[in-house]
């Protein structure tokens, strides 16, 4: 009767008999490189037995109903082969993707404070705006013509600095007219912390989450592209509705290419911590100026 | 400011414009598709950003 299935389980949760002798110290979990997989993404399924499932025994076939595991010595060697090459490639890549965000972040830092210095410097020699314009297409024109040529080598660090550091000086008439107006002070304020803290939360979640942002990229370069058209008509229409729209629309859609770099890097999809930088900056500095509109203009002060 | 910044100003947009147009439609053609669940988790924490966008300009406002 015992060996019918009927009142036993025909899949044990513990699939050792009671007559087999337990080992009698506990045993620490397998720590080998193996166990780290349960916190790779792709590979939380995976499943290592532990020690208590002596691997120096084989396991008879008993013709009872309770599942046995009938693994030899030698399927669980060459799985455990598996599992370490394997892991040994995924946390490659893992090291890799963490060095990735640890070098983005940290340039990220640098030129954010590089760029504010830059735009005090232009507020205090009281730049026109006709030459902050030129600086900020200098810095796009360095985005699109040298970038790509020294985004692979240590000159696309001093390429960053200056992107960030133009982009920062075409900010200076923009802060200066701000700051003149009353409680202006207080409104250019609220944009930086604002921002600081939308990127803030939406790294975090884009972090934590480690979910896959890629489908929203057609969505926001077809958002982008409209944004742009209804920018270049209203240089010549001057519609402040229009403007206004602009700005919100840019709030979210920077809001929407934060989590799409941010889970890029995450998830192996950008490799270039400098071209990831000057991404992220440009999220930030595109949502401060778009911020920094709408409150200016909803303070009734503007 | 003046007509030839609007004009110069307007021409790097266009560039702009011209130079995102084949990654935009590539992208939409043949960019991966997000089911309801990876477009909720997107657009939740998009929401809450304009939520705190609202709350800002009240802030500013009062």
């Amino acid at each position: 009767m015992a060996e019918r299935e009927g009142f036993e389980p025909s899949e044990g949760v513990n699939p050792r008999r009671f007559s087999r002798p337990v080992l009698s110290t506990a045993q620490s979990p397998l720590r080998t490189a193996g166990a780290r997989i349960y916190d790779l993404p792709g590979f939380r399924e995976a499943r290592l037995e532990n020690r208590e499932l002596n691997p120096h025994l084989s396991l008879k076939p008993r013709k009872s109903g309770i599942m046995n595991l009938n693994i030899s010595l030698k399927r669980k060697q060459r799985d455990m082969n598996r599992i370490d090459s394997t892991v040994v490639r995924s946390q490659g890549s893992v090291i890799s993707t963490n060095k990735v965000l640890k070098n983005t972040y940290i340039l990220l830092s640098v030129t954010l404070l590089f760029s504010a210095m830059m735009a005090g410097l232009s507020m205090t020699m009281a730049v026109s705006p006709g030459m902050s314009m030129f600086a900020s297409l200098g810095a796009l024109a360095l985005i699109w013509l040298v970038l790509p040529r020294t985004q692979n080598s240590t000159a696309g660090i001093f390429v960053v600095f200056a992107i960030t550091g133009l982009l920062g000086f075409g900010l200076g008439p923009l802060l200066t007219y701000q700051l003149g107006i009353p409680g202006g002070a207080r409104i250019v304020g609220t944009a930086l912390g604002g921002t600081g803290l939308v990127f803030l939360g939406l790294s975090g979640y884009a972090l934590t989450s480690k979910r896959d942002f890629s489908f929203m990229g057609g969505f926001l370069f077809a958002g982008l592209i409209v944004v742009l058209i209804a920018a270049v008509a209203n240089i010549f229409l001057a519609i402040p509705v229009l403007q206004l729209t602009i700005s919100a629309a840019i709030v979210m859609l920077m809001s929407g290419l934060i989590l799409f770099d941010t889970s890029r890097i995450v998830n192996g999809g950008e490799t270039n911590y400098i071209r990831a930088t000057v991404g992220l900056y440009l999220n930030l500095y595109n949502l401060f100026v778009a911020l920094l509109h709408l409150l200016s203009a909803f303070s009734g002060r503007d | 400011m003046p007509m030839w910044s609007k004009i110069l100003l307007a021409i790097f947009l266009v560039i702009m414009i011209v130079k995102l147009w084949p990654a935009a439609n590539h992208m939409m053609k043949h960019g991966p598709k997000g089911s309801a669940d990876d477009w909720k988790a997107a657009l939740i924490p998009i929401a809450a950003v304009v939520g705190f966008v609202i709350l800002l300009i009240l802030m500013v406002r009062g």
